[in-house]
């Protein structure tokens, strides 16, 4: 299995935190506070149905609401196989990162 | 507030984004967009949104193209493998297209040049032919002439309201000599007001300095060439001999490039008129109609406005005259007809420069065209129909496999482009090798480079898209509609709806094929007819020796001895005019008894002594001519109808005093009518004269078929020993008679080819239809044959379907066909009747052809072994 990307990693953490209300725009915002930068609409659908696709994610069609002119909301939700793959990701940055911190944020 | 997104921003929104995957997509943005909306505004929203649809379209487009084109590449696959799969069946079909295709394409080329005839003249929309109607005068059965008095012109040109510029100019052959380069040209005496009118574009020398001196030419480039070569012809000299004119040496002041193929002006060298012997009478005298004139009126003025005052023009200085002062009703009326006309639409019009088409025939020809690409694009929507039943298994595997039913369409259009894609390759090919023998049928030179022209691709590729397209539009309509249950069910046996299509279409080209070969036969019977008719005058071996040299004649009784002791010469006299074409006609008549205001118009020619014998023109009262009558006699036969007009009997007639021109002569004799015009007029009152040869411009011989070489040799030796300055011609008169129809004889061979070429491409469609029928009838073949049928009733049973299709087309034509042919024989004063023995030959040929593409079929499905047949499964 592939590791995930960094964006990749970081809309599966969003879509978690964000557990029911977990759709494009509160993800979108997410992002843009986790990150403290401005993340398109565009730029992340396409990694959200790469995410599907592999079955690291898997989407519901939730109500309408008025604001969005009356159509669906798709609220993703993390799979077994999504919480897996973060866990690799995590343990491979766990492992990269043995000793780094001492050293970098002893030298400052 | 209205706090959406723009309307039209969120309809393209939905079109980029439609997949289902996309749908809440929409929604998402409509959230942002609000919420944008409340923190920054409208503008900075709206432009969002916009933002978003650029940013979408170009993926959405190329993801677009990217699978369409691997959609198409891969109904070109297919399309190619059922080509190959099939090759018969693709052979008929890509070469009925070809076929179809280039014949369109050989008559779009010539129709195209028919029409575009002087257009090259710069503002040749506001250039007007005068032609004049004297109503008091019937010349070839028309009162309209293409003549004009030289004054009308040069007073139009002089500041008249309305026009700007007007020109004449007379047609003149002459013979020019450079040292021992000697031949008879075409040309035009004008003046430079020409040049002000039509556009011809200068090689060497300039309007203002050609016509300084009398004694000059302008000739164009060829004529250079033959005579000068590859050196300068500027400042040389020509010598001309001309009737216009006393033989001069004139200068080449000008050289000019070559007239264009599609001029209705032909000529090889313009004289100035004002050099000429005549000028001073023709340019100051209204009654002589001698020119051909055109005006360029000004721009915004309608030309019928102009004809009133041309007409007073015309009518103030004709009063002048006597005549026209006791009779106002025969002043002339006048008409201007646009330049680019004049071609087409002159048939009824006396005096013509150039070589005249018809505009009847460009209707015909097109018609033809479309009929055969008809009958083409049938063909295609016949067998694609037909072979629906084998491909039908084919479209219902795609469409269980998820095609759309606009996939279905998409391939079976790709199929027919594909199809006719092919088709306008083989026709370009075809029209490339056939065009220099078409150009000879039609008698016309096209343009070289024509082949190379972005129109003729474009009108090539144009109309084979269309083709392809119209033609594969019906069996891709028909294909993608099956249901794939019925098609697995085995259901689909071609519907009868199909079926009575398919009959229909067969019928309809049929009925075509069927008129054009009726219009084949009529034009041939009717031109054989011609051909082969007793014109009243004997034309097998008549040779006609044109006089060139006036002198010749002086010698002519010394001449004709001679000439007449050769055995091959049966026979020698001399006249104005050749039997098949006496054209001078005058009232200048009168005999006891005439009425005063009476007017009498006859046709008239002089001619020689044994004029009437050699032509075996049967005499019904008193004698021919006497060879030894005194000069001073005049001495006249006249035809029949003269006698009978005039209200004598024949015998009365003979010895009649009638005066010519205020010359009294006798009336010798009463001969029997022979047709002296065309077969387009009827047989008037005709006069020949007996006249000294001087004037005469042909020696007519009756030869004998055997040893023509050297007879017509041993004449030019005789001929030329007394006139050695010219060059000798001669003529066969049949040839002669039959060139006088060659409008006709050219509609006919065109009618020919393409009706061979529609009846070709109508059996190709036949036999195909045939390959498939017989096909799904295999088994019931077998069955019969098992049962006990022989082979005829199968042959029969096969033919039948056919043959009935076949028998109502033929219905359906013969109506058609008799009216269009009668409606062509119209301008014939003497014609055959269409008789049934047309339609006899029509359903002879359609049925035998029919009869035989099919039967080569059904015979092979006949005497097939059932069993073959029954085991297959």
């Amino acid at each position: 299995m592939k590791l995930l990307t960094r964006s990749e990693e970081y809309i599966l953490l969003a879509v978690w935190k964000l557990g029911e209300d977990a759709y494009s725009i509160p993800i979108q915002q997410k992002l843009n506070e986790i990150t403290d930068k401005n993340w398109s609409l565009g730029g992340i659908y396409m990694p959200l149905e790469r995410l599907e696709k592999r079955g690291q994610l898997m989407s519901t069609l939730s109500e309408s609401t008025p604001e969005r002119g009356g159509r669906h909301k798709r609220i993703y939700k993390l799979t077994p196989a999504g919480k897996k793959a973060l866990r690799e990701i995590y343990e491979v940055q766990k492992t990269i990162w043995a000793g780094i911190p001492q050293l970098m944020f002893g030298m400052s | 507030m209205n706090n959406r997104p723009p309307k039209i921003a969120e309809k393209l929104l939905s079109k980029l984004l439609y997949d289902d995957v996309w749908k809440t997509t929409l929604g998402d943005f409509e959230e942002q967009y609000s919420y944008l909306l409340d923190k920054e505004g409208k503008s900075k929203a709206n432009r969002w949104y916009w933002g978003q649809i650029l940013r979408y379209a170009p993926s959405k487009i190329t993801h677009k193209l990217y699978w369409s084109a691997g959609m198409f590449k891969n109904y070109l696959k297919i399309a190619y493998r059922s080509i190959l799969k099939n090759k018969s069946y693709s052979f008929i079909n890509i070469s009925g297209l070809a076929v179809g295709l280039a014949s369109f394409l050989l008559i779009g080329i010539y129709i195209n040049h028919e029409l575009s005839y002087d257009t090259f003249h710069e503002d040749s929309d506001r250039i007007y032919r005068i032609i004049r109607e004297a109503p008091e005068e019937n010349y070839m059965g028309s009162s309209w002439f293409g003549v004009n008095p030289m004054p009308l012109t040069i007073a139009l040109g002089d500041n008249f309201d309305g026009v700007e510029a007007a020109a004449s100019f007379s047609e003149s052959e002459a013979l020019l000599k450079v040292e021992t380069n000697s031949f008879y040209e075409q040309g035009i005496n004008t003046d430079l007001d020409f040049f002000e009118m039509f556009t011809l574009e200068w090689i060497s020398g300039d309007v203002s300095s050609a016509f300084k001196n009398p004694e000059s030419v302008i000739i164009t480039q060829s004529l250079a060439a033959k005579y000068f070569g590859s050196a300068n012809p500027m400042g040389k000299d020509i010598f001309f001999d001309s009737d216009d004119d006393e033989p001069v040496f004139r200068t080449v002041t000008g050289v000019i490039a070559d007239i264009p193929s599609n001029s209705q002006l032909v000529f090889d060298f313009i004289v100035p008129s004002y050099s000429l012997d005549n000028y001073e009478r023709a340019s100051t005298y209204w009654m002589n109609n001698n020119e051909y004139s055109y005006i360029k009126i000004s721009p915004g003025i309608k030309p019928e406005s102009l004809v009133p005052q041309i007409s007073e023009l015309v009518h103030a200085q004709l009063v002048l005259d006597s005549y026209y002062a006791n009779n106002p009703q025969n002043l002339p009326n006048f008409k201007l007809v646009p330049i680019a006309d004049v071609h087409l639409k002159s048939t009824n019009i006396n005096f013509n420069p150039g070589k005249l088409g018809d505009i009847k025939y460009i209707y015909m020809l097109s018609a033809i065209a479309f009929v055969i690409l008809i009958i083409a694009c049938v063909n295609y929507m016949n067998l694609a129909t037909a072979r629906s039943m084998s491909r039908a298994k084919e479209v219902g595997v795609r469409k269980v496999n998820g095609a759309f039913r606009s996939n279905i369409m998409m391939q079976f259009s790709a199929e027919a482009v594909l199809f006719s894609m092919i088709g306008i390759v083989l026709a370009f090919a075809i029209v490339f090798i056939m065009l220099p023998s078409f150009s000879v049928l039609v008698d016309r030179t096209f343009n070289p480079n024509l082949l190379l022209k972005p129109l003729f691709w474009a009108v090539l590729i144009g109309t084979g898209l269309i083709v392809g397209l119209i033609a594969g539009s019906y069996p891709a309509f028909f294909m993608s509609a099956l249901k794939p249950i019925g098609i697995f069910k085995s259901q689909v046996k071609g519907g009868t709806g199909s079926r009575k299509l398919r009959n229909a279409l067969v019928v309809g080209q049929f009925a075509i094929t069927n008129i054009l070969i009726i219009g084949s036969i009529v034009i041939f019977q009717q031109l054989n007819f011609i051909k082969s008719s007793d014109s009243g005058y004997d034309r097998d071996q008549v040779l006609a020796v044109t006089i060139n040299d006036p002198k010749l004649m002086q010698s002519y009784d010394a001449l004709s001895q001679r000439l007449a002791s050769n055995s091959n010469i049966l026979a020698v006299s001399s006249g104005r005019y050749l039997p098949n074409d006496i054209r001078s006609q005058t009232s200048g008549v009168n005999w006891d008894g005439k009425a005063e205001d009476e007017i009498f118009r006859v046709y008239n020619g002089g001619v020689s002594a044994g004029y009437i014998e050699l032509f075996g023109i049967n005499m019904i009262a008193g004698n021919t001519f006497n060879k030894n009558a005194p000069d001073t006699a005049l001495n006249m036969i006249v035809n029949e109808t003269f006698v009978h007009r005039i209200g004598w009997t024949p015998e009365e007639a003979v010895g009649k005093d009638f005066t010519l021109w205020r010359n009294e002569g006798k009336i010798v004799g009463v001969a029997e009518d022979f047709n002296f015009l065309s077969y387009h007029s009827t047989i008037t009152p005709l006069l020949l004269r007996q006249q000294t040869p001087r004037n005469h411009q042909y020696l007519i011989l009756k030869v004998s078929p055997a040893n023509l070489q050297q007879t017509i040799a041993f004449v030019e030796e005789e001929v030329t020993a007394l006139g050695p300055d010219y060059p000798f011609q001669y003529a066969f008169l049949d040839d002669v008679f039959n060139n006088m129809y060659r409008n006709e004889l050219t509609l006919g061979k065109i009618l020919n080819y393409f009706t061979i070429l529609g009846l070709i491409i109508a059996c190709m469609g036949l036999f195909g239809l045939a390959a498939f029928m017989m096909e799904q009838r295999t088994k019931e073949i077998g069955i019969r044959k098992v049962l006990g049928a022989d082979i005829f009733q199968i042959v029969t049973l096969l033919n039948k379907d056919f043959l009935k299709l076949i028998a109502i087309s033929f219905t359906i034509s013969l109506p058609l066909g008799w009216f269009l042919a009668n409606n062509w024989l119209e301008s014939f004063a003497y014609k055959i009747t269409v008789g049934p023995l047309v339609f006899i030959v029509t359903a002879a040929i359609a049925f035998g052809i029919a009869i035989l593409t099919v039967s080569y079929k059904s015979i092979r499905t006949a005497t097939a072994n059932p069993v073959d047949s029954l085991k297959s499964e």
